[in-house]
């Protein structure tokens, strides 16, 4: 063995950081147990068992003695284990003990096949888990000659001890296991890790309004200006308001950024908000100001818009009434901004009023969605349909030169964004603003960039016939 | 030898085709991925070591690049792990990928959804594992396949090759 020990120092030194490491991992876990303000139980993790032993695990659960047992048996037991494996003394029984309470692990919450993963569970891949990894590491621990005298084996320990303990006070000292009251800004952080990763492709497909460039999918603001066009729910409009505030706002134009939408389209009074929350998150938002009055206008400069166009209401009222003059009172305005300018419709006859009085904007903003969502088939008008015929208006789109941008493409929330998306585009419209709420963003920008059906991708490649779309929405 | 010492040819066998399984796990799903997988998004927010560079990385051109390398690197690496072939340096990329993991999300007294840590995540664990793989040279059976169960014999038993020899 003595030819042997000499060469296996680098060995040595590898087990040693892996014990150190699996005992670490282990300790805390056991200490944030313990730390817990209102204790720990094992109930919820027993009763939220998959696979084929977990009615025995739900038994379990609903024995008082089990739980009781079990909770001290957990928490106990993953200090002590922690405890031995980073000092070295009986580190190989601690790792028997450890697979043990790994391998619990495991069949409470096996991965596939045997359940299905747990949504935004990481580390469960087919058959192994990270749990069946480290029991590994224990196995290797347990079966290596772990005790190589007191320098070697117990004066790492000792360091690591100091450091752990180090870390361990200054978290409790910042108040790390008190009981989460807000979302902080860890678990913000966490959120946003396995939200953003589940994004595939960010939006890569681009639009040009007066020469300015920017993504094809912007964000529209109507939910985070308040307005949210629910018909009869009368408290929605102050719950968007509530809601796309401070930390959400800042999510909302985060997400935006990392999926590729550069580019939002709202009333200028949000304009400050949203810049603000873009800058922290290191990017810049292209802004479209949709303006009533000279005041909006000149709030679009100051806060660097890069383009401006008429409300669809007011541009509306203005051709119903037939004013012409106060049209172009108003257009004027906007042209002194010397951005590019548009004007809003929610009805193409103002489009078709603009063009018989000589307004011809750089581009339209057009209210444009399908009528395949149920209120559209009501009778009377009350909110509930803001583009009453889109192919006619399409095809009127068609004729013109200017570029025009398809907004309310939900419906008030009716319409699924990415088919809504999709409608404009095949319609022709040059970009697509849709209102979309922080958590919506990933999953619309994923459904928008996904490939067609491979029956519609003629003269490409057949598409490989895998099932890994399935397994799309699960992975992280 | 204790009997527990007996069998560690076996189990280092073992959790080096379990990393293996693991790594080639996270390529095949990335290679044969209908969608354009891509680790992008994880890169964009990256905000620990090197956050600024990960994250013009996630931004640029350059990360069709970064997932294809990842993605056949993970698949390759994860195949010689478990057959134990060149493992050294399919565990140097796994050394590579898992740290790079670590370093766009790393565990600074959070809450992964897989357990609690503080600093040391599996991410580490199975670091430290690939370490020692690295180390692992004369007794690991680098064909794999059956010879894992030949592989946890006793050192004291002649092998095949001294039979021969001997023949």
């Amino acid at each position: 063995m003595s030819e042997n020990e000499s060469k296996t120092t680098f060995r040595d030194v590898a087990l040693t950081l892996l014990r150190v490491a699996i005992g670490w991992h282990f300790l805390y876990e056991g200490c944030w147990k313990l730390m817990q303000e209102e204790g720990w139980s094992c109930a919820s993790y027993l009763n939220a068992a998959q696979g084929p032993i977990a009615p025995l695990f739900k038994w379990m659960a609903s024995q008082g003695w089990i739980v009781v047992t079990g909770n001290w048996a957990v928490q106990l037991g993953l200090v002590a284990i922690g405890l031995a494996l980073i000092s070295g003394i009986l580190a190989r029984v601690a790792s028997l003990f450890g697979i043990a309470l790994m391998a619990m692990f495991y069949c409470c919450q096996p991965p596939e096949p045997f359940a299905t993963a747990m949504s935004g569970a990481d580390g469960r891949f087919f058959i192994l888990e990270r749990n069946a990894i480290e029991a590994l590491g224990l196995a290797l621990i347990a079966v290596m000659p772990c005790w190589r005298g007191f320098l070697r084996t117990f004066l790492p320990g000792a360091v690591v001890f100091a450091a752990f303990g180090g870390c361990f006070w200054a978290h409790y000292k910042a108040g790390g296991f008190k009981k989460v009251e807000a979302v902080t800004s860890a678990t913000v952080k966490v959120h946003e890790f396995v939200a953003l990763a589940a994004l595939k492709t960010p939006i890569s497909e681009k639009a040009e309004i007066g020469g300015v460039k920017f993504s094809r999918l912007a964000l529209g603001g109507d939910l985070i200006a308040g307005h949210s066009h629910a018909r009869d729910l009368i408290w929605t409009d102050e719950f968007m308001l509530r809601y796309n505030s401070g930390v959400t706002l800042g999510r909302t134009v985060r997400y935006c950024l990392h999926c590729g939408i550069d580019s939002a389209f709202a009333e200028p009074k949000v304009l400050e908000k949203m810049n603000m929350e873009a800058k922290a998150a290191g990017g810049e938002l292209k802004f479209f100001a949709n303006c009533a009055d000279a005041n909006d206008a000149a709030l679009a400069v100051s806060g660097g818009a890069k383009g401006a166009y008429l409300r669809p209401e007011t541009a509306d009222t203005f051709a119903k009434k037939g004013d012409a003059e106060g049209l172009k009172a108003i257009f004027g305005v906007l042209k002194g901004t010397k951005l590019p300018v548009g004007i809003g419709a929610e009805d193409v006859a103002t489009v078709k009023f603009c063009v018989a009085n000589g307004v011809v904007p750089d581009f339209w903003v057009l209210a444009f969605h399908s009528l395949d969502y149920p209120a559209a088939r009501m009778e009377k008008r009350c909110n509930n349909i803001w583009c009453v015929d889109p192919e006619a208006a399409a095809a009127y789109m068609k004729t013109r030169p200017e570029p025009w941008v398809a907004i309310r493409v939900l419906a008030g929330g009716a319409i699924d964004p990415v088919k809504a998306y999709k409608f404009a585009k095949d319609h022709g419209a040059a970009a697509v603003a849709i209102d979309l709420l922080d958590y919506r963003i990933v999953e619309t920008v994923n459904g928008i960039m996904k490939p067609s059906p491979p029956k519609e991708r003629e003269g490409r490649a057949p598409a490989r016939p895998t099932n890994s779309d399935a397994k799309g929405g699960q992975k992280k | 030898m204790s009997f527990l010492e007996k069998h560690k040819d076996l189990v280092a066998t073992a959790m080096r085709f379990a990393i293996g399984w693991h790594l080639a796990y996270l390529g095949v799903w990335a290679v044969t991925s209908t969608w354009d997988y891509s680790w992008a998004g994880c890169f964009r927010c990256a905000h620990w070591l090197f956050g600024d560079t990960l994250r013009a990385i996630g931004h640029s051109a350059a990360m069709g690049a970064v997932d294809l390398f990842l993605a056949w690197g993970l698949l390759l690496a994860g195949i010689l792990l478990m057959l134990g072939k060149a493992a050294r340096c399919a565990a140097v990329f796994g050394i590579f990928y898992l740290a790079l993991m670590y370093m766009l999300n790393p565990p600074h007294f959070g809450h992964t959804g897989e357990s609690h840590f503080l600093y040391i995540d599996r991410n580490v664990v199975e670091i430290c594992m690939l370490i020692f793989v690295m180390t692992w040279r004369k007794d690991v059976p680098t064909t794999g396949g059956t010879q894992f169960i030949a592989s946890g014999r006793d050192e004291s038993r002649p092998s095949r090759e001294d039979k021969e020899v001997a023949q």
